[in-house]
């Protein structure tokens, strides 16, 4: 806020004064005198109401001059001695009006003086209280400029506070919204590559289904396939069941033949394992006996031992024999 | 005039006046004493250092374009050394057509080694959330901090270490993985959240690491500088802690450490600079972050 200094002048302070006139001093004077009263400096500055000692000293001196001197009336006395002592007084007065003339001249001259000095002390200090109040009005100017300075500085200081605090703020909104575009650019990415997996992810998947549909439509074409015979198998044995229904005896009978046929089968086998036991026992008697005839011939056949032997042997060990 | 010693002077010249005679402002955030971030509106943005001779030294983040004030003009308006050293001549010998060319600061000398992490750290991506909002963080949060962190080509998180010289290494955090940069050096990850640029600070807070620290202003979110050393206290780190802790005095220290025995540790030796430091120790978990993820 600008704070302003308003400074009130009286304007009678600042103007110069201008004196009052010989015709107002004039008429004061003489309205006292008619009244009885002396016509002193005092009073007629009282009757004014204003008005500089010293200019009112002057216009009065002025006055008294222009004034008729007042004359005395002769005493009733002898006329011999009236006019000696007459003679006499008027000699006396004459010497002391003489010197109290001299005296009054003097001092008028002297009250003059003092007058016109005091007039000048009075113009000059009309001059200097001008100057005084010239001075003071530009001093108050300035110091409410003054002042309205110091209230613009704090105020410019303020706004700088202000405007800093509000810089900081903003400094820190925009690195804000900045690290917030790069979290969601940051997110972005991270979709785009998860997107780009799913892609991928779905792409295989489309393959497997693709590659499972495939294999279902050839176990479909199986299945049918399958279906199909299986219709055909279920036809033939509803087929064959009605056959056998129609000839349950006859596979009673086959079944009992089968059951006897199985017996004996049975009991051939036993035959069998028999038969080949004894087999080998009969081999392993003779292998025996052929040992033993082996060994017999050895002893009678003496000279051609090894071919006979040989010969033997190879006769004995004819599997065809 | 020699040719030699007309390009030496042009090398002298304040890179960072010319850049803006040509269009760039100053990113003051991003700026430090050692480096000089700008930006045309055009969408370039460089670094402007000064090297170890003294000269200013440019470096593009968009493009590989680095290199003296002449490369830089070449950067600008193509053509040869001949048309560089044309324009410089209008510039001769330091006067710019700006309004205010003392604004921009020349930076202090760095080593070529700082030269080279300041350029990969600003090559780097800008901030990416997943990880920090994993840990419990909240967007709101971890814009405060935003300026601070980066997001490397692996999606690694990324702390900026700055010391007395500036950009020193980074921490780097992921999913069950800690590191830092190579050829970096631990410092402070160092923060100033919800704090005006060339503002007061009135409240410093101390974590073990960057997440603590971001999520302790969670709790808390009065605006502050928050520092955070990145798990032990070298020696260096320990000093760099008694000049931070020393240079605002004024200041509220918050002592936001493990709730364990070494965040004790820290505590004491953060009271030992600091006596009037405030201890903050979280009620639940561990640290301030495990403080997050619980109900």
């Amino acid at each position: 806020m600008i704070q302003y200094v308003i400074l009130n002048h009286s304007v009678g302070e600042i103007m110069a004064r201008e004196g009052i006139s010989y015709d107002q001093v004039a008429k004061v004077a003489d309205e006292l005198t008619g009244e009885g009263q002396q016509a002193t400096i005092r009073q007629i500055r009282d009757r004014i109401g204003t008005g500089s000692p010293n200019t009112i000293h002057r216009h009065l001196t002025q006055w008294r001059d222009a004034r008729p001197q007042a004359t005395a009336s002769a005493p009733e006395l002898p006329a011999s001695l009236a006019v000696q002592i007459a003679a006499e007084i008027s000699r006396a007065a004459a010497q002391a009006r003489a010197e109290i003339e001299g005296r009054l001249i003097q001092t008028q001259a002297e009250a003059a003086e003092l007058a016109a000095t005091g007039e000048a002390l009075e113009a000059e200090r009309d001059n200097l209280t001008e100057q005084v109040t010239s001075l003071t009005r530009d001093r108050d100017t300035l110091t409410g400029k003054a002042t309205q300075q110091a209230a613009d500085i704090i105020d410019q200081a303020q706004r700088i506070e202000r405007e800093q605090h509000a810089a900081e703020a903003a400094r820190i909104e925009l690195a804000t919204a900045r690290l917030k575009i790069e979290a969601q650019a940051e997110k972005q990415n991270e979709l785009t590559q998860e997107t780009a997996q799913l892609r991928a992810a779905l792409e295989t998947s489309q393959q497997a289904r693709q590659t499972a549909e495939q294999q279902a439509a050839v176990l479909s074409a199986k299945l049918e396939a399958m279906t199909e015979r299986a219709t055909k198998a279920e036809t033939r044995a509803d087929k064959a069941e009605k056959e056998a229904n129609q000839s349950g005896s006859t596979v009673a009978e086959l079944a009992a033949k089968f059951e006897a046929m199985t017996d004996r089968a049975t009991k051939a086998e036993a035959r069998a394992d028999k038969a080949e036991k004894e087999a080998n026992q009969s081999s392993a008697e003779a292998a025996e006996l052929r040992g033993q005839l082996n060994a017999a011939v050895v002893e009678v056949q003496t000279p051609n031992k090894k071919t006979t032997q040989r010969n033997r042997a190879t006769n004995l060990d004819d599997p065809n024999r | 005039m020699g040719q030699d010693s007309e390009l030496e002077r042009f090398k002298a010249l304040n890179l960072g006046e010319l850049a803006v005679s040509y269009g760039y402002t100053l990113d003051r955030r991003e700026s430090s004493k050692s480096s000089l971030v700008m930006r045309h509106e055009d969408g370039d943005k460089i670094i402007i250092a000064t090297g170890e001779d003294n000269h200013g030294v440019f470096f593009s983040v968009k493009t590989t374009a680095s290199g003296s004030v002449i490369d830089f003009v070449i950067h600008r308006q193509g053509g040869n050394l001949g048309h560089a050293r044309q324009t410089l001549r209008r510039y001769s010998p330091v006067s710019f057509p700006t309004a205010h060319p003392s604004q921009i600061p020349k930076p202090r000398i760095i080593t070529t080694d700082r030269a080279a992490l300041l350029v990969s750290w600003h090559k780097f991506e800008a901030c990416r959330p997943a990880y920090l909002e994993s840990r419990g963080l909240e967007l709101s949060t971890i814009a405060g901090f935003s300026d601070r962190i980066r997001t490397d080509e692996r999606g690694n998180t990324l702390f900026r270490h700055d010391d007395l010289f500036g950009l020193s290494g980074w921490e780097i955090k992921n999913k069950g993985f800690s590191g830092f940069a190579k050829g970096g050096n631990k410092a402070f990850f160092a923060c100033r959240v919800g704090i005006a640029p060339e503002k007061e600070i009135n409240r410093v807070v101390v974590a073990e690491s960057a997440i603590d620290g971001m999520s302790f202003y969670q709790y808390d979110p009065t605006p502050a500088l928050v520092l955070s050393f990145g798990g032990g206290l070298s020696p260096e780190q320990g000093e760099l802690l008694r000049y931070v802790l020393t240079k605002y005095p004024a200041a509220e220290i918050v002592t936001a450490t493990d709730n364990d025995r070494q965040g004790e540790v820290f505590a004491e030796l953060i009271q030992l600079h600091r006596p009037d430091a405030i201890r903050a120790r979280p009620v639940r978990g561990k640290d301030w972050n495990e403080a997050l993820a619980l109900p």
